[in-house]
């Protein structure tokens, strides 16, 4: 199973290609019906032009009002003073680059970058280490790995806000299973402050966005090391290289293409993170875990600064996006079988 | 019920490949049309037009006189049985065959009794309840035709159906093909790269390449009086031998030269074909199927009809044998569209790795390869090809042809659950 | 030892690791469904007992009836989570419908309907997928408030639909490329509508990727914590994620409440996990969603 999982290969025949351009004046609401369609006057081209037009019309909606017109506000937002009662209209007075100008003399919207940018690549050297050697031990032949990779994903599918609860009762300075662990086993002598204190915050929130992201990280490498053929590994093994040189010579680099996208997609998740942090310390201790997501949240809906908070969205939006043409570049196979779509 | 009528049909893609150039084809109620060629001959492209898959550039496709062009696929009234027969997965055989009544807002029942006659007809009783992944191929392809048979559609269309068959199978399944066309007396056309397929099946053969139509005959005449070169080599198994020549000489002596041999032919051939007469001291291509060469016992008589020739392997068939021969003259090929002579060959002796050649021969005939033979030509049955067109020269040395005839209505009226 | 007895060893000993792995990845959850059982006053004592304690119901009776006992004797009064269930089971629900409705028919059209613009819309729903949630959060509360929409159901699934849907369209898309073309044009020589080959051929085949968008979409709109909390913030209404969260505003008097409704929380990701676990590994690995 490729990562990519479900798309298979594709038997098109002759390229059957219509020349006629799509229409765009297709009335959007209707949906074609009924034993003969409405379009039956039409030629089979135009028809079908038509009814393709209408099934993706919902899609078209939704993506202008859901991810175009929030991305366009947002940039407007962060070149007005708005309030909460103006937030709503669109008489908000024009503010210029104030918001911006004060989001970077903001001390916590500045450490807020900075600790955006250490969670993120700590989150992903640990999730890419942990993910790729749990998927190298399952690849392995042994009793019970089934379960035992069904069961690596449970920690994906529990609710964000509930992981937060969890890491958070876990890192309890009393009565916390983790200082249980460490002074039961001597390695600490008294109970860390793990979520109450500015030096071990951020690593702590750190950890448990780890954890999320190990199953992500597992599955896929674990996908791509799948596809590697046996073949290859056994002539590396016949050349005389340890387990450790056929994994890095042999196994990595053909899994690499996996890796990247892993990473990068990794990478876009992490940054957005959000209910995690706000479930295990709200941003703090003294805004020590504030996250530029966090942050954003804080000035817009607890200080109704929405100006500012659309100027530090930007900035996140602006680096979730700096990675989107190396991303389209890696999902190169998805676009490239958008131009071979045969009707 | 209709006849269906293609008038100077062109397909150019966006891309501005032309698959189908100018296509004239006129298919009778009943009649049962093969196009035949190679692949990328545009042969499915112009099926796709009929079928209403595929729009037409320019020229007009009609059923019963009228042009549907701009008709849809869905409102056409064709029934077409795909390549890899397009059976819906999630359906039973059933279904699957009562899908084009289903859409069509027929009662349940109805389309119940007729699905299950249809099946009953192909002998597909037993699996009407299976889905198509439980079905062999053999039952797959039926129920695909099965499709089409519930339709009592306006036209049949076929996309290489049996492709997907082995050997034997795609034998048996030729006859149950035609006799579901009988059932239905419709129209027909029947796509296919394999020659044979087209020669045993159709009544009338379209040989297409690079998207113009070459010839559209019967079978018989295909092969008997080809139009061209293309057509001549196409059709056949082994290929006809095709050899660079000159002709010769009065026009009751006509005498054609293959390198260094002569073929005196027939004394009439000059007054059946005047433009044989024409082109003498031309250049010129002859065309010698493997049956008609046999391997003398002694050397020739008095009149020219024999070429030298060395046996280089033979193929022991059973009931014949195909003696591969090489002579001295040059062959013609195709080399990338563009009829050539065989350039390497050019001045060498008989006996030399010069030209190839196939014969057909009784197997009984006592020869090894080494062998130095004397092959007997039947020059009354050769054909005459232009050496820079390509196309036949009169129909001269081939007999008992008649002329093209519009082929009869074969006037089924057996329906089926009649 | 024989080479066989050391390969049989080295695979047991690949058990014992992986196992000890996956328990450390599932110790979390393990710990809240302990901490679920345990009484307030243990849950307050300075140490955490791996097994339960003193098993009690008494923190599940808070989250359905709503009210419990503080310690020294306060009482504070909560909402009863099992509303908060049902309105994130309708959220959970109104995603996946809306996720479906609008990727099968649009992964279809781009799927296969030859249109110039399929390749800009593929590329903008890749990025589309990767655009952070607050940020979309903050300028969908505006529009949200000018359509009149905040604070009610629709508007918040409209808002869970951006986790779902480019997903959904993209992983629907590449399930219904590989379908032969040949069964379309079948289906329309067959006489059917492009609607009638959509609904009759193209659905049904495309069950096992569609039943796959729907957990996910599931998933999202059921674990969605940040448009609940944005969106909703005046609503008469809350999902369990932002009942959860209320419960940790005042956690000194409610840890044990908060551990039993996050459990709550889990059930049906663990009822999907069993029923589905094939959709969603598929899911997860094709590519491109975490919560």
């Amino acid at each position: 199973m490729s990562w990519q999982t479900i798309q298979g290969t594709v038997n098109s025949q002759d390229g059957g290609v219509s020349p006629a351009p799509p229409r765009i004046d297709a009335p959007a609401a209707q949906q074609p019906a009924g034993r003969r369609g409405p379009f039956s006057g039409l030629s089979g081209s135009r028809q079908q032009q038509l009814a393709g037009w209408l099934f993706l019309a919902p899609a078209i909606l939704y993506v202008l009002f859901a991810f175009a017109t929030p991305i366009v506000y947002n940039v407007v937002l962060s070149f007005e003073h708005d309030s909460l009662s103006t937030i709503g209209s669109i008489s908000a007075p024009w503010a210029g680059l104030s918001n911006y100008t004060a989001m970077f003399n903001d001390p916590i919207a500045k450490s807020a970058i900075v600790h955006t940018l250490i969670f993120t690549v700590g989150s992903l050297v640990g999730q890419f280490i942990i993910g790729l050697s749990l998927a190298l031990l399952f690849s392995t032949r042994f009793p019970g790995r089934t379960v035992a990779r069904s069961l690596v994903i449970v920690p994906w599918l529990v609710p964000l806000i509930v992981t937060g609860v969890m890491f958070r009762f876990m890192f309890q300075q009393e009565g916390g299973a983790i200082n249980q662990v460490l002074v039961g086993t001597g390695l600490v002598h008294n109970p860390v402050d793990w979520l109450g204190t500015t030096n071990y915050a951020l690593l702590t929130v750190t950890i448990a966005n780890i954890w999320l992201g190990v199953p992500f990280f597992t599955l896929l490498l674990y996908s791509a090391l799948q596809e590697v053929p046996a073949e290859v590994k056994e002539a590396a093994m016949i050349d005389g290289a340890s387990a450790w040189q056929r994994l890095r010579l042999v196994t990595i680099p053909i899994i690499l293409p996996v890796i990247e996208i892993t990473v990068l997609l990794g990478f876009v998740f992490t940054v957005k993170v959000f209910d995690l942090v706000i479930g295990m310390t709200g941003g703090g201790p003294a805004n020590a875990t504030q996250l530029i997501s966090t942050w954003s949240y804080a000035l817009g809906f607890q200080q109704f600064n929405f100006g500012e908070a659309a100027a530090l969205n930007n900035v996140l939006l602006v680096a979730a996006l700096v990675c989107s043409p190396l991303y389209l570049f890696l999902s190169r196979d998805q676009l490239r079988r958008s131009s071979g779509a045969a009707r | 019920m209709a006849t269906l009528a293609l008038e100077q049909v062109t397909k150019v893609f966006p891309n501005g490949a032309e698959a189908v150039h100018g296509f004239d084809l006129v298919v009778n109620e009943g009649e049962f049309v093969v196009l035949v060629g190679p692949s990328g001959c545009g042969k499915t492209t112009a099926l796709r037009m009929v079928a209403g898959l595929e729009e037409v550039t320019s020229g007009t496709i009609s059923l019963g006189g009228k042009v549907v062009n701009d008709i849809s696929a869905r409102d056409r009234d064709v029934a077409m049985v795909f390549q890899n027969y397009a059976l819906y997965p999630h359906l039973t055989v059933l279904d699957n065959i009562a899908f084009s009544l289903r859409v069509r807002g027929i009662s349940k029942h109805e389309r119940r009794q007729k699905a299950q006659e249809a099946a009953d007809v192909l002998g597909l009783t037993e699996v009407c309840l299976r889905k198509p992944a439980q079905l062999s191929g053999g039952q797959r392809q039926r129920v695909a035709m099965g499709r089409a048979l519930v339709r009592e559609p306006a036209v049949f269309l076929m996309d290489e159906p049996l492709s997907n068959l082995d050997a034997n199978l795609r034998v048996q399944m030729r006859s149950e093909v035609l006799r579901v066309q009988r059932h239905l007396g419709v129209a027909a056309l029947y796509v296919t790269h394999d020659q044979t397929e087209a020669m045993t099946m159709g009544d009338r053969v379209a040989v297409l390449r690079d998207g113009t139509l070459q010839q559209l005959a019967t079978p018989l005449e295909l092969y008997e009086s080809p139009a061209n070169l293309f057509v001549a080599s196409f059709i056949g198994s082994p290929p006809m031998n095709l050899y660079e020549a000159e002709i010769s000489g009065p026009a009751t002596e006509l005498v054609l030269s293959l390198g260094s041999q002569r073929l005196a032919l027939p004394a009439d051939s000059g007054h059946r074909s005047p433009d044989l007469v024409g082109s003498k001291a031309r250049k010129l291509v002859v065309g010698i199927r493997p049956e008609h060469l046999t391997i003398a016992a002694g050397v020739s008589t008095d009149r020219q009809t024999t070429l030298a020739a060395r046996v280089e392997l033979v193929e022991i068939l059973g009931n014949e044998s195909l003696v591969h021969y090489s002579t001295d003259a040059r062959t013609v090929r195709n080399r990338a569209g563009v009829w050539t002579a065989d350039a390497t060959v050019q001045g060498e002796i008989a006996g030399a790795t010069a030209a190839q050649g196939v014969a057909r021969v009784d197997p009984r005939v006592p020869v090894m390869a080494g062998d130095r033979v004397t092959l007997a030509v039947d020059v009354g049955r050769m054909s005459f090809f232009d050496a820079e067109t390509g196309d036949a020269i009169g129909a001269t040395a081939r007999v008992g042809i008649p002329p093209q005839t519009e082929p009869e209505n074969q006037g089924p009226t057996q329906k089926l659950g009649a | 030892m024989s080479f066989l007895q050391k390969k049989t060893a080295v695979r047991w000993l690949s058990t014992l690791v992986a196992f000890t792995a996956v328990a450390i990845m599932l110790f979390p959850i393990y710990s809240i469904i302990v901490a679920s059982f345990e009484s307030t006053v243990t849950l307050f004592s300075t140490n955490f007992h791996f097994f339960p304690y003193h098993p009690t119901l008494a923190n599940y009776k808070t989250v359905v009836l709503g009210t419990q006992s503080g310690p020294a004797g306060s009482v504070t009064t909560t909402g009863s989570q099992l509303g908060n269930v049902l309105t994130s089971l309708e959220i959970a629900l109104g995603t996946t419908l809306l996720t479906l409705v609008i990727s099968v028919p649009a992964a279809y059209a781009l799927a296969k309907y030859r249109m110039r613009t399929t390749i800009f819309f593929i590329g903008a729903l890749l990025l589309a997928q990767i655009v952070p949630s607050i940020v979309l959060a903050t300028s969908l509360f505006a529009i949200l408030l000018k359509v009149h929409l905040v604070n009610t159901l629709p508007g918040v699934i409209i808002a869970d639909g951006t986790y779902a849907v480019p997903f959904g369209i993209l992983v629907l898309r590449a399930f219904m490329f590989s379908l032969p073309n040949e069964l379309m044009h079948s289906a329309r020589v067959d006489g059917a509508s492009e609607w009638q080959t959509f609904r009759m051929i193209v659905i049904p085949l495309a069950r096992s990727a569609i039943v796959t968008v729907a957990v996910f979409a599931f998933l999202a709109g059921w674990g969605d914590f940040i448009f609940a909390l944005t969106t909703l913030n005046g609503a008469s209404f809350e999902p369990i994620t932002l009942g959860i969260y209320s419960f940790l505003g005042n956690y000194q008097a409610n840890w044990g409440a908060v551990m039993a409704a996050g459990v709550v929380a889990l059930v049906p990701a663990s009822v999907l996990l069993v029923i589905a676990q094939r959709y969603i590994a598929t899911g997860l690995t094709a590519g491109a969603v975490k919560g």
